[in-house]
C-alpha cells in the first residue's frame, strides 16, 4: 500500500515542475561527479525553459523535458554514487559502466532509481555490500555489476525481481551462496571470478555446521587410523605380560 | 514513310505511357500527403509548400526523402494544425518517422497506420485524438518510439504490442485508456511512468520477498581446525580406551592360581598315618616296600609343611632345598606340630569333638588372600 502511494507520489511530482526537478537532478549530478576528462563541458546549465537538457551529452529525454535516461559510459568519470539522481524522477536507465566510481552503493538506492529498467555500473571500483534494497527496483530488466570490488553476500532478496533478464555480479569479491531465482536462469559466467559464491550454477553449499561435523568424522577417521595400532599393540603387550 | 510514322507515333505513346507511370507512382505517395493536407487546418501555413501538381513530395517543406525519391520522414511536430488524420497515410512504404505532435488533431488513429512496415517513431502525442489505439500497430516490427500521451484516447491496449519487440519507449500517460496492463514481451520494459494518470488497472504492488533461510556465516578456517583436533582425540581417546577397559576386565576375571591348595590341616588321614607311622598306606604300591622309612617320613613333612594354608607359613624352595638334604627339617617340624597343638586346644573348646581333634575350625577362614605370593 505504501509502496504505490510512494510511487504515485513520485509521478504527480515528475509532472508538477517536471521542468525544474530534472534540471536540478542534472546540475547535482554534475558538482557530485569528478570530471578529469570534462566529458560533461556540454551540460551548461541557464535559466527558461528546461528542454535545453535533452540535448546533454550522454542524456535522452521522454519528449520535451524528462530525463528517460542516462548513458555515461567510458567518460572517466569519479566520485561516488551520485545521489543527484534522486530528482530525475522519470529515469528508465542508467549507464554509468567503465568509468572510476568508487565507494559504496546508498542502501536507499530504490528511493534514487525507482523506476529503472536497465543498471549498468559495471567496470568501476564500487565497493561495500550490494544492497538489500535493490529488491525495491521492481522493474529491473538489467542489472549489471560485474568488476567491480563488491564484498559480502548476494542479497537473497534479488530472487524476487521478477523482470530480471540479464544479471552479472562477476569478477567482484562476493561470498556466499547464490539467490534462488524462479523466473530467469543464468550461467555460471554471470558469478565467475569472486572469492566464494556457492550454490547454483556454482558448488553446492556446504552447511557450515556440515562442514564442522564432516571435518570432525575426518579427524575422528584419522585419530583411529593412527592410534589403533598403538593400542591394539598396547593391550597385546599387557596381554601377554603376564 | 508510312512506316517511319508509325514508329515515331509509337515511340511518343511509349513516352507518354512511361510518364503517366512515372507520374502516377511518385504521385501517390504525394496524393496522400495532399490528403491529409485537405484534411487539415493550417493557419500558420506551414503546408504552403505541399504542391499536388509536382512529381514527388520530395520537395515539400517538411517532408523528407531517401535517395529512391520515397517519404521517410514527416515533420508537423508543433504547427497549430487541426483537424483529423486521413487514412492515406498508409500509403507511405519507407516512412520511418510520422512526428504530429503538439497539435490539436482530433478524430481516431487511422489502423492503416499498420501498414507502414518501416515505421521507427510515431509520435502523436499533445492531440486531440479520440477512439482505440489500432490493433494493426502490432505490426510495426521495427517501431522504437510510440507515444501517444496525452490524447483522449480510450479503449484497451492492445496485446499485439508486445510482440513488438524493438519497443524502447512507450509514452500512454494522460489518455483514458482502461483495462490492464500487459508485462509480457516488450512491456516488461515499460514502468508505471508509461500508463501515469489513465484507468489503467495500475501494475501489482511487488510481490513480497521469498522468505529465504538465514544464510549460514562461513565457517572460519579455526573452526575447522578445532574440529579436526577435536576429532583426532576424540578418536585417540576411544582407541585407548578400549583395550585399558578389555584390559581391567581381563584382569579381573584372571584368576588366582589354580594351584592343588589343600591346607595340610584340613588333611587328617596324612597326618594321621605319618603319627601312627603306617607309611605303607600313603607310599606307591609299586614300590614294593623298595624305600628308606625315615626319608619318606621326611619327604611327608615337607610335604605337609609345602601345603600350610598360609602361604607365609610355606617354606621357601631353597629352605625345601636344604631341608631334603636333611638340614632344618626338624626344627620346622617341631614348630608346626606346636602350633598345631595350639590349633587342637582351641578347636576342641570350641568344638568338642574329640574325633575331629584335627580340624580347626572353618578352614576357609584362613585362606588369606587370593593372590599368588610371587616366586620364590
Amino acid at each position: 500500500m505504501s509502496m504505490s502511494t510512494c510511487l504515485w507520489f513520485l509521478l504527480v511530482s515528475s509532472f508538477t515542475g517536471a521542468n525544474e526537478v530534472n534540471v536540478n537532478c542534472l546540475r547535482s549530478i554534475k558538482s557530485q561527479v569528478k570530471d578529469p576528462k570534462r566529458s560533461l563541458s556540454s551540460w551548461v546549465f541557464r535559466n527558461g525553459n528546461a528542454t535545453y537538457i535533452c540535448s546533454f551529452v550522454g542524456v535522452e529525454c521522454w519528449d520535451e523535458d524528462r530525463v528517460l535516461t542516462i548513458y555515461l559510459s567510458g567518460y572517466g568519470l569519479q566520485g561516488e554514487f551520485p545521489l543527484g539522481l534522486n530528482d530525475c524522477s522519470s529515469l528508465t536507465g542508467l549507464d554509468l559502466s567503465r568509468n572510476n566510481f568508487s565507494g559504496a552503493l546508498p542502501s536507499n538506492i530504490a528511493s534514487l532509481i525507482p523506476f529503472v529498467t536497465t543498471l549498468d555500473l559495471s567496470y568501476n571500483q564500487f565497493s561495500g555490500e550490494i544492497p538489500t534494497g535493490l529488491l525495491n527496483v521492481t522493474f529491473l530488466n538489467t542489472l549489471m555489476l560485474q568488476h567491480n570490488q563488491f564484498t559480502g553476500q548476494l542479497p537473497p532478496q534479488l530472487a524476487s525481481l521478477q523482470r530480471l533478464k540479464q544479471f552479472s555480479v562477476a569478477d567482484n569479491h562476493l561470498i556466499g551462496p547464490v539467490p534462488k531465482f524462479n523466473e530467469a536462469y543464468f550461467g555460471s559466467e554471470s558469478f565467475a571470478n569472486n572469492t566464494d559464491l556457492c550454490g547454483l550454477p556454482m558448488e553446492f553449499c556446504i552447511n557450515p555446521e556440515e562442514k564442522v561435523s564432516r571435518f570432525g568424522q575426518m579427524g575422528a577417521a584419522i585419530g583411529a587410523a593412527i592410534f589403533a595400532p598403538v593400542g591394539a599393540f598396547l593391550g597385546w603387550f599387557f596381554f601377554n605380560g603376564n | 514513310m508510312e512506316r517511319r510514322l508509325m514508329m515515331i507515333a509509337r515511340f511518343f505513346w511509349l513516352v507518354l505511357v512511361f510518364d503517366l507511370v512515372l507520374r502516377t507512382s511518385g504521385n501517390a505517395e504525394g496524393d496522400a500527403l495532399s490528403a491529409l493536407k485537405n484534411s487539415l487546418s493550417d493557419p500558420n501555413k506551414v503546408l504552403q509548400s505541399w504542391d499536388a501538381t509536382l512529381v514527388t513530395p520530395c520537395t515539400w517543406f517538411h517532408v523528407t526523402c531517401n535517395s529512391e525519391n520515397s517519404v521517410t520522414r514527416v515533420d508537423l511536430g508543433n504547427a497549430n494544425l487541426s483537424g483529423q488524420l486521413v487514412t492515406q497515410l498508409g500509403q507511405l512504404p519507407n516512412l520511418q518517422y510520422l512526428e504530429l505532435y503538439s497539435n490539436n488533431i482530433t478524430g481516431p488513429i487511422p489502423e492503416q497506420l499498420g501498414n507502414l512496415t518501416e515505421l521507427v517513431s510515431l509520435d502523436l502525442y499533445l492531440n486531440n485524438l479520440s477512439g482505440p489505439i489500432p490493433s494493426s500497430l502490432g505490426r510495426l516490427q521495427k517501431l522504437r518510439f510510440l507515444r501517444l500521451n496525452n490524447n483522449s484516447l480510450s479503449g484497451e491496449i492492445p496485446r499485439s504490442l508486445t510482440a513488438v519487440l524493438s519497443l524502447q519507449v512507450l509514452d500512454l500517460s494522460n489518455t483514458r485508456l482502461t483495462g490492464d496492463i500487459p508485462v509480457n514481451g516488450s512491456f516488461s520494459l515499460f514502468t508505471p511512468i508509461s500508463f501515469a494518470n489513465t484507468n489503467l488497472t495500475p501494475l501489482p504492488a511487488s510481490p513480497p520477498p521469498p522468505i529465504s533461510p538465514t544464510p549460514p556465516s562461513p565457517a572460519g578456517s579455526n573452526r575447522i581446525t578445532g574440529a579436526i583436533a577435536g576429532g583426532v582425540a576424540a578418536g585417540a581417546a576411544l582407541l585407548f580406551a578400549v583395550p585399558a577397559i578389555a584390559l581391567a576386565l581381563w584382569r579381573r576375571k584372571k584368576p588366582q592360581d589354580h594351584f592343588f591348595d589343600v591346607p595340610a590341616e584340613e588333611d587328617p588321614e596324612v597326618k594321621g598315618l605319618l603319627k601312627e607311622k603306617k607309611l605303607e598306606a600313603l607310599v606307591d604300591v609299586d614300590l614294593q616296600g623298595n624305600y628308606i622309612d625315615e626319608e619318606v617320613e621326611q619327604l611327608i613333612q615337607v610335604a605337609l609343611l609345602c601345603t600350610q594354608s598360609s602361604p607365609m607359613e610355606r617354606p621357601k624352595m631353597s629352605e625345601v632345598v636344604r631341608m631334603l638334604e636333611g638340614d632344618g627339617l626338624a626344627e620346622r617340624w617341631e614348630e608346626w606340630q606346636k602350633e598345631e597343638m595350639f590349633r587342637q586346644d582351641f578347636s576342641y573348646q570350641n568344638y568338642n569333638q574329640p574325633n575331629t581333634a584335627w580340624l580347626i575350625g572353618d578352614s576357609t577362614s584362613h585362606i588369606e588372600n587370593d593372590y599368588p605370593s610371587g616366586p620364590r
